[in-house]
């Protein structure tokens, strides 16, 4: 554990100096711009699929404490190798949630911790092939200490598409940011509104199962806390009650969410490194987002993960061959 | 979707790359091969029938993928078409049944509902064979329910990028004889996700059926490409040649395609920065000024070409279609809402039936099945990766000029009685070795059981890849008489 963080940390600095140019962060968010806003069919018809995917099903995904620090150093590695790749963020975003469909779907032995690492490298492989211009090859995501082949690779990525039915198109958040950024900040959200909510969302990643929550739900509870971080629920209410088409929008939902990213960025801003400067430019949040991880995903490990854990003996294990 | 042994044997860690296994994996085991029935930059396509008595004798169009390049993992356009696919539902878009994995060599295999015939054989069979133009009914309802096939997946934020007649195929005798599937999704590309630069993988549609706005180097297409091809298909029906038959540069990754934009003003006139505003911020249109402004063409001579007169509604849908600002062309929704469509004949479902009685039913060919080809032969023939890595599909562009069908071929479906005999198989298989000769210019290697004089005929064909040939139709060879 000491191990990898140490190392992911090295990473992170290497990643500030050579990857985080200025020109690279325009690009990553510069797509989200192009975004059209979304109008009431297209929500319906993305909404509608959302619950297709999977999200926000009755029962809520438990894993066992060792999983759960498996995944959150999954998460950390692969926001580190899409700064390294200059991926985009949606690719992280995107390979995270296919992490999360996969755990729910093929519960992974608390023994079997590296076929976790494993299945992070397909799921960001997958992701940057649905997504990236440029993809590298499999022998260039290079996990840990783990080498595996790309054979191996290739067939974990083949066991992914098939456990997630093939269906990669998942529904993110990031198809709503435009729409809610337009909505919520009565149609001229600031400059850089986006890269906030964005740079939220990926926090978030680690603190909640993108399972639990609709994409939609999470975009709208990012752009509401960067919008202000202490509405309440009636605020809350009255802000969904403004969108004309939110039918797709549960009070509950929002205000669960909601509560959690409050959290997540009141912690954020109680650390140094993210207040270096009071006008948060997308370049340097862009940059906060990935260094903030290591000392949060080791923290999360310890103690700040609050879900239970206990050992279920019908879930099927995963054994690899 | 999917079969059940994949997720228990998805991890091993063995080598697997033998594809001489004596015994047939378990998938395989459920399907009777006929034969192959085409091939592409993407792999191959084999008929075969299914042996579960539910279905017993369906015929199944088999897609196998290639093997992408060691260490590159599973193909991102199979990830991508396979993806798509899972995702939608029409009647008028392939039905993708099943997905197969092959662990032994870790090859996909996609099964998808069989079509007998596509718009390129139709087209080819009414121009070389029965010397008639297709009747209106059936010219409207194929492009009826094109269109409305298109829309469902433009409304799907789906443009397809590559539609051409080989890529629309229309089902034979079955549950839904003369329907329309639009297949071959290869190279569609989401965009409810952001919009992406053209330039990405090199990929671009067939030049013959490609936007103005793409062939001026625009970086962003949206759907209005494939209402291009669409126009561009519409008038290849009505006249039975392809509208813009330019001759296609080949030079770098992507070439600008001077002789393909000329061709198009030559029949539409220039275009205008009065009449297409922003045409003046696209790249090539700079920076080949005088060969692309040099040369004017003044008035547009298109219902000449597709003989229409001017009033004629047809010639008005066309026109729309045609329209060089991509954001003033015809969009698929507003083109299911056109006069044309509700003046008789009026667009039927099955567009093969003659629209009067009495009528003479045009009776198409039926695809040609090459039988010596089984799933263990062909995969030890593949031939050599070029060294750039993976197969640019880029490069088979315009590349059906050729007489004989030198496309990748999507899919299809065959009755019962219609497997060729073991003799056609020197009339069949130019038609597939062609192909593979776009990705592997000279250097495929001998089919086993392959006859010599199909392998003449493939060495015909590579020969054939000359862009100056691209003019016209080639004469048949002879040997297609066999």
């Amino acid at each position: 554990m000491d191990d990898s963080s140490f190392s992911a940390g090295l990473l992170c600095q290497e990643s500030e100096q050579t990857f985080l140019e200025e020109e690279e962060e325009e690009d990553t968010f510069s797509d989200l711009k192009n975004h059209s806003v979304l109008d009431d069919e297209q929500l319906k018809i993305l909404t509608d699929k959302e619950i297709s995917f999977g999200f926000k099903s009755d029962k809520s995904l438990v894993l066992s404490q060792e999983i759960e620090c498996a995944r959150l150093e999954s998460i950390a590695w692969i926001l580190n190798t899409r700064a390294a790749f200059g991926f985009r963020f949606q690719t992280a975003y995107l390979s995270v949630t296919y992490l999360d469909r996969f755990l729910s779907r093929k519960p992974i032995d608390s023994e079997k911790l590296w076929a976790i690492k494993l299945v992070s490298v397909a799921c960001l492989s997958l992701a940057a092939k649905m997504e990236e211009i440029n993809v590298p090859a499999l022998t260039e995501f290079q996990i840990d200490e783990y080498d595996f082949g790309s054979n191996v690779k290739q067939r974990m990525e083949l066991l992914v598409l098939n456990t997630l039915n093939w269906r990669l198109r998942s529904v993110t958040p990031f198809v709503f940011l435009h729409y809610f950024s337009t909505k919520f900040f009565n149609d001229s959200p600031p400059n850089n509104v986006l890269s906030r909510t964005v740079a939220l969302i990926l926090n978030a990643m680690r603190e909640i199962n993108l399972m639990d929550h609709r994409p939609s739900i999470i975009a709208a509870a990012a752009t509401l806390v960067v919008l202000d971080q202490r509405l309440t629920r009636e605020a809350l209410e009255f802000k969904l009650n403004s969108i004309s088409y939110s039918g797709f929008l549960e009070i509950e939902d929002l205000l669960a969410c909601y509560s959690k990213m409050q959290k997540l960025d009141t912690e954020k801003l109680d650390m140094p490194k993210s207040v270096n400067s009071p006008d948060l430019s997308p370049t340097q949040l862009g940059r906060t987002s990935v260094l903030d991880y290591p000392s949060v995903s080791s923290a999360g490990c310890s103690n700040k993960r609050k879900r239970l854990t206990f050992e279920d003996d019908d879930q099927s294990t995963y054994k690899p061959k | 979707m999917g079969d059940g042994n994949t997720t228990n044997r998805g991890v091993t860690t063995g080598t697997g790359t033998s594809n001489n296994n004596s015994e047939k994996p378990e998938w395989l085991q459920q399907y009777n091969l006929i034969g192959k029935i085409g091939e592409g930059t993407y792999g191959l396509v084999f008929l075969a029938r299914t042996k579960s008595p539910a279905n017993r004798g369906k015929a199944i169009a088999i897609k196998k993928f290639k093997q992408s390049k060691d260490g590159d993992g599973v193909s991102p356009t199979a990830i991508r078409e396979i993806m798509l696919l899972r995702e939608i539902t029409h009647e008028n878009v392939v039905k993708l049944v099943n997905v197969h994995i092959n662990h032994a060599d870790m090859s996909l295999y996609l099964a998808f509902d069989y079509a007998e015939y596509d718009l390129y054989e139709i087209i080819r069979h009414h121009r070389d064979k029965v010397n008639h133009t297709i009747n209106p009914y059936t010219v409207k309802s194929l492009l009826w329910q094109l269109l409305n096939g298109l829309n469902y997946l433009h409304s799907n934020w789906i443009i397809h990028r590559d539609l051409k007649p080989s890529n629309i195929l229309v089902m034979g005798d079955g549950e839904e004889p003369g329907v329309v599937k639009i297949a071959d999704f290869g190279l569609a590309r989401i965009y409810q996700a952001p919009l992406k630069f053209l330039s990405e993988n090199g990929v671009v549609v067939t030049i013959w059926y490609r936007a103005p706005e793409l062939l001026l180097g625009a970086k962003h297409y949206t759907s209005a490409v494939d209402m291009w091809a669409v126009g561009c298909i519409f008038a290849e029906l009505l006249t039975l040649k392809p509208l813009f038959q330019g001759a296609e540069a080949k030079s770098s990754q992507n070439p600008f395609q001077l002789d393909q934009l000329d061709k198009i003003f030559k029949i539409l006139g220039h275009p205008t920065t009065e009449k297409w505003p922003t045409l003046a911020t696209l790249p090539h249109w700079h920076s080949d000024l005088q060969h692309i402004q040099g040369r004017k063409y003044e008035t547009n001579g298109l219902h000449s070409v597709v003989h229409l007169p001017l009033k004629n509604p047809a010639y008005d849908l066309l026109s729309k279609m045609l329209e060089y600002d991509p954001k003033k062309r015809i969009t698929a929704a507003q083109a299911l809402e056109h006069e044309y469509f509700r003046i008789e004949p009026q667009p039927g479902r099955n567009a093969l039936v003659p629209s009067q009685p009495g009528e003479k039913v045009v009776n198409y060919p039926t695809r040609p099945v090459d039988a010596n080809t089984d799933f263990e032969g062909t995969t030890s023939l593949q031939p050599p990766q070029p060294a750039s890595g993976n197969p640019v599909p880029g490069n088979m562009a315009g590349a059906h000029a050729m007489s004989n069908r030198n496309v990748p071929r999507p899919m299809a479906a065959v009755g019962m009685q219609r497997m060729q005999p073991q003799g056609m198989m020197g009339y069949n298989f130019p038609s597939q070795a062609g192909a593979a000769g776009g990705i592997n210019p000279g250097g495929m290697p001998m089919q086993r059981g392959m006859t010599a004089q199909a392998h003449q005929q493939q060495q015909q064909q590579l020969r054939r890849k000359d862009p100056g040939m691209m003019q016209g139709y080639p004469p048949q060879q002879k040997s297609r008489r066999l």
